[in-house]
């Protein structure tokens, strides 16, 4: 339609145009960068962890004072029996630290005795018995899990770092990275301080480690080991589906009624872990979810604004327009099309900004670099925002009556 | 002339509620979330002790693996094996005060108390010096005697809050409390201290909470075995020897000294240099000098305790406040073009563009004053909501008098920033135009 | 009281230039009614704006009540204009969201007079136009020429040396119109100097003398108070 006299007239009046301009672009650059940092924190808290996470449950024990290794294995056995007793309890396992709960340890595997061997790969290392592929629900992807014969015990960590066990379960990521090669099943891997050997018996399809904002999380080892000291002790309950909230309620008394002096903590389902491990990714979502609404609704307000001013201004144009013969129609468009060119040439300054302001998150933060896509979508977004933004002063515009171009005022 | 001007302008925002709202509330939100993610921010980057934070000094050794750093490119790890921090609480010159300190945990009860449930408190072994060098206030008694640190005499000092769960909050000293096998005699209650971060140490996250009870280093030295060992991260480059982690390269305790001027910190350095170098010829410390000073706010820099995610959104949360603002001229500017007519009249009547000017700056300080209040409030939602999405800033995210100062200075220049143009424009509004017209 | 010689001042738009004074002079005295009339676009208007300080001009020179005031700053010329002249306008140009109190209490606040004097005024103002009862209304409640009247009233509370006035009855019906012109008279005849723009030569020919404009310069005095001195003359030579 007649884009050079709007342009012409935006021209001379152009602080306004100017200023809803800039919104508009600023807009467009938050818009983007917030857009991904939010989709990235999403697909990575949508990422699956490999445990039966509807059906588990978990505590820590503490014990009043350390137990003698004997006392400690069989006080873990005889919970574990009141557990597995429990209706609607699949399976129970002892452990000394929870995946994805921001403490673990973290271990060292190589695939030589080397000592500058740059194999050498960072993984979660959790220690299991015989019932954690169940009570974790695990899925075996070759191989096989832990015999009862193989779970070896230790009076506490310092024993244990002594005297490391000769098997071990990893998960696929960590098979990866040690074993490109896809020969991992079979071979023998190297605790990176002591060189101590084990075989690979088994690899689990997915098992996340300790440290979900770590970028290793996927890569992680079972070692087939009991600590009887309590010094650090878990219980993993994995329920039949539904009935996790009735087994967590009564955990506690089942766990009490074999030995009231200890304490229980953190009776959680993996729901509430999970909750913990993302809450600041949650958060972060949430609040640019929340910065983005309120940034579109003032630029949508900035939009109406300027349309509303330039048609009150123009009323008696308008009218003069209608009286020489424009349609209502023709009316609305003006107004459409006015806004059209503020938002477009916000969006063109809006790109820029949006390329720049990633550009310093990703060199002062290393955020991953913006995906270019965002930036047509976000365009797209503000065209569609901004001409519903000019629609109403538009059609305020269009009932302006032909006769107002005979008034005085 | 102002109170005419404040007349003036709270009759305009009468005249046009509607843009005046759009306006208050513009300015209001840009200033809400921006205090909001200040706030933050502020508590994170927060000074935690600023009387002593550039007297007191973290210490790091480099005892590291010799085939890789501790942390790209060459960073030593953030806490000191236990042998070091005993070695160096020994023999630290005379006169520096210095502290070693590591967190602990056990379950305490109260000997023949019945009412009184046994409870696993978070505790901390510190060595005397904590006390001072670290300004904790006590209500009740005192830190323990400077020979307890060595002798490990069962002595323990007390949260207020947890005197309060132990002891009905009443003075304490001199009763005893069981932990394990051992009794312990109260010596002293502190009260509530919670420095923001909790500088001293920041393995268990920064915005932890301070320990409910603090017991002298030789006699948790003594209960390693038997309490509840370390809480917090402990860092091996090597597997720890049978005899466990306290005679490892494991690394898990926090040393700081206080240093009063440059010369001191020199001559520490050197003291620092010169006991690494006795222990390389022992075997030890395979990697190059690599120790470190730092200061209190160069330790909390050293350990990233502003996340990356909060500089993002205050970053953000910035440019949030510029569309508002941008918002805010383009209407203060329709706004006053509007009243052209008017201030033509003003100027014929003998108003000066000072006086013009001044007039509307009363006016977009009045809008920014109630924006700033409007944000105010906003802040305080905000961070209500802040401290429902993350449990650790629980404490963190409040709002001091400091925060509702810099609020009212924000919403005052965030007012001034968008009116001076608007008013500027409409200052210069020539006398003559309204004779032409009309 | 005024002085103005070889004033000239030229409109420049994007390409045209338009003269709008050329060569201005004009003389008035103290306790003068002038009344300035020519068709339209021959620079009244102009005219007027610069008399009231309210436009800068690009040459000649102006002296207003013995002060040469060509090159004086906003500041000073606000200060004239607030002290030394009053304005009335065609389109009365009240402040809409003020009352009649409020609008004549516009210049005051710019004076700086105490909160008394300043009532004090008002009042005297509002009863010299006849409208000390309106205070609180708002103008919009007001008839055209009760507005007109509250203008005059404006113009004259900070009891300013002379009166500009742009087509004052412009917007007014006969009655009314007859009834603002009686007023300017009664307040002329109290020693202030009123300058008056108009194009009504009915309304002109009231005023004791008469300067006829186009084309931005002076075309022809018109000195009503000689001729009637004359004619008084004659009648008392006759009697």
């Amino acid at each position: 339609m007649e884009i050079r006299p709007i342009l012409s007239a935006l021209l001379r009046n152009r602080t306004g145009p100017l200023l809803v301009a800039l919104q508009v672009a600023i807009t467009l650059a938050v818009l983007c960068n917030a857009a991904f940092i939010v989709q990235q924190r999403l697909a990575k808290m949508d990422r699956p962890s490999g445990y039966d996470e509807d059906n588990l449950v978990t505590l820590q024990v503490i014990n009043f004072g350390r137990l003698p290794k004997e006392a400690g294995l069989a006080a873990i056995a005889a919970d574990l029996g009141a557990l597995r007793a429990m209706p609607g309890v699949v399976a129970a396992s002892a452990t000394a630290s929870l995946p994805m709960s921001n403490a673990g340890f973290g271990w060292g595997f190589q695939r030589t005795a080397d000592a500058n061997d740059p194999t050498n790969t960072s993984a979660s290392l959790m220690l299991a018995d015989q019932y954690g592929l169940e009570a974790f629900g695990l899925q075996l992807e070759s191989g096989r899990w832990f015999t009862p014969e193989e779970i070896g015990t230790a009076a506490d960590f310092a024993e244990f770092g002594a005297t490391l066990p000769a098997t071990v379960v990893i998960s696929r990521a960590l098979a990866d990275q040690l074993f490109p090669d896809g020969k991992a099943l079979g071979a023998t891997v190297y605790d990176s301080s002591t060189r101590a050997p084990a075989t690979v018996i088994g690899i689990v399809e997915r098992a996340q480690g300790y440290f979900v904002n770590n970028p290793g999380v996927e890569r992680s080892a079972f070692y087939p080991v009991v600590i009887a000291s309590g010094e650090s002790l878990y219980y993993v309950i994995r329920t039949r589906p539904g009935e996790r909230a009735a087994v967590q309620r009564e955990v506690e008394s089942a766990l009490l009624a074999v030995d009231p002096r200890r304490i229980l903590r953190d009776v959680r389902s993996f729901g509430e872990i999970r909750a913990t491990a993302y809450q600041n990714d949650r958060a972060m979502t949430i609040t640019l979810l929340t910065v983005i609404a309120l940034l579109v609704a003032v630029t949508v307000l900035g939009v109406f604004g300027l349309m509303s001013f330039n048609v009150n201004r123009r009323r008696k144009q308008i009218g003069t327009r209608r009286a020489l013969g424009a349609r209502r129609s023709d009316v609305v468009r003006h107004f459409l099309l006015e806004g059209w060119i503020v938002t477009t040439a916000g969006a063109v300054i809006g790109v820029a900004l949006a390329v720049g302001l990633s550009v310093w998150l990703v060199s002062t933060f290393d955020l991953p670099k913006l995906d270019w896509r965002y930036l047509p979508v976000g365009v797209l977004a503000l065209w569609i925002v901004g001409q519903l933004a000019a629609y109403g002063p538009a059609r305020r515009a269009a009932g302006i009556e032909p006769a107002t171009a005979t008034r005085s005022v | 002339m102002f109170a005419y001007h404040l007349r003036l302008a709270l009759l305009s925002l009468r005249r046009t509620p509607v843009v005046s709202l759009l306006m208050i509330v513009a300015v209001g939100l840009g200033i809400g979330v921006c205090m909001t993610m200040l706030s933050v921010y502020a508590l994170m980057a927060g000074d935690p002790i600023p009387e002593k934070s550039d007297v007191l000094y973290a210490v790091q050794l480099d005892n590291w693996s010799p085939d890789r750093p501790f942390g790209e490119p060459n960073e030593p790890p953030r806490s000191l094996t236990w042998r070091d921090s005993l070695a160096l609480l020994e023999r630290t010159p005379a006169g520096i005060p210095r502290t070693v300190t590591v967190g602990t945990g056990f379950v305490v009860e109260v000997p023949g108390a019945q009412d009184v449930r046994p409870e696993i408190v978070t505790a901390r072994a510190a060595s005397v010096d904590f006390f001072s060098m670290f300004q904790v206030p006590f209500i009740h008694g005192s830190a323990w005697s400077a020979s307890h640190d060595a002798d490990g005499a069962p002595v323990i000092v007390l949260s207020r809050a947890l005197n309060e769960r132990l002891f009905g909050g009443e003075d304490s000293v001199g009763r005893e409390l069981r932990i394990g096998n051992d009794l312990l005699r109260v010596v002293g209650v502190i009260d509530h201290w919670q420095p923001t971060p909790r500088f001293y140490d920041l393995s268990v996250g920064a915005f932890a909470d301070t320990d409910e009870a603090f017991v002298p280093i030789a006699l948790f030295d003594r209960h390693q075995q038997d309490w509840g060992g370390v809480s917090g991260s402990i860092n091996c480059w090597q597997a720890p020897p049978a005899e466990g982690v306290f005679h490892s390269e494991c690394v898990f305790a926090q040393f700081w000294v206080e240093l009063p001027d440059e010369t001191a910190v020199a001559d520490y350095r050197a003291f620092l240099d010169a006991y690494v170098n006795e222990q390389k010829k022992l075997g030890r410390f395979a990697r190059p000098l690599n120790n470190r000073l730092s200061d209190v706010n160069t330790w909390l820099d050293v350990n990233e305790v502003v996340q990356d995610d909060n500089s993002v959104l205050l970053g953000l949360s910035f440019m949030f406040l510029a569309v508002c603002l941008l918002n805010t001229v383009g209407l203060l500017l329709a706004k006053f073009l509007g009243r052209a007519g008017d201030v033509g009249v003003r100027r014929a009547l003998g108003a000066s563009r000072t006086r013009v000017f001044g007039q509307h700056l009363v006016e977009v300080g009045l809008l920014g004053a109630l924006g700033g209040l409007l944000g105010l409030a906003l802040a305080w939602a905000g961070l209500l909501g802040v401290r429902r999405l993350y449990v650790d800033y629980e404490r963190v995210a409040h709002l001091n008098a400091e925060l509702v100062a810099i609020a009212v200075g924000l919403a005052i220049a965030a007012g001034l920033a968008a009116g001076l143009y608007p008013a500027w424009r409409i200052c210069r509004i020539q006398p003559a135009t309204s004779l032409k017209t009309q | 009281m005024l002085q103005m010689k070889g004033i000239s001042k030229v409109y420049r738009a994007d390409v045209v230039q338009t003269s709008a004074l050329r060569d201005f002079n004009l003389t008035v005295d103290e306790g003068e009614f002038v009344a300035v009339t020519g068709p339209s676009g021959s620079g009244k208007t102009t005219f007027l704006n610069i008399a009231g300080l309210l436009e800068a001009f690009d040459a000649g020179s102006y002296l207003l009540d013995g002060q040469d005031v060509s090159r004086l700053g906003d500041d000073a010329r606000s200060r004239i204009r607030n002290e030394k002249i009053g304005f009335i306008f065609q389109g009365f140009n009240l402040i809409a969201d003020l009352n009649v109190f409020d609008n004549v209490d516009v210049p005051l606040r710019y004076r700086g007079f105490r909160a008394a004097e300043r009532a004090q005024r008002i009042q005297r103002a509002l009863e010299l136009v006849g409208l000390a009862s309106r205070g609180k209304h708002l103008p919009s409640q007001l008839s055209g020429g009760q507005q007109q009247r509250v203008a005059i009233a404006r113009a004259l509370a900070g009891e300013p040396r002379f009166l500009l006035a742009d087509e004052p009855t412009g917007n007014l019906d006969s009655v009314m119109a007859r009834q603002v012109m009686e007023l300017l008279e009664e307040i002329n005849g109290r020693g202030t100097t009123i300058i008056m723009v108009t194009h009504d030569p009915e309304l002109a020919r009231r005023a004791r003398r008469n300067v006829h404009m186009l084309d931005g310069q002076v075309t022809d005095f018109t000195e009503f108070e000689a001729a009637i001195r004359v004619r008084e003359t004659r009648a008392a030579a006759g009697a």
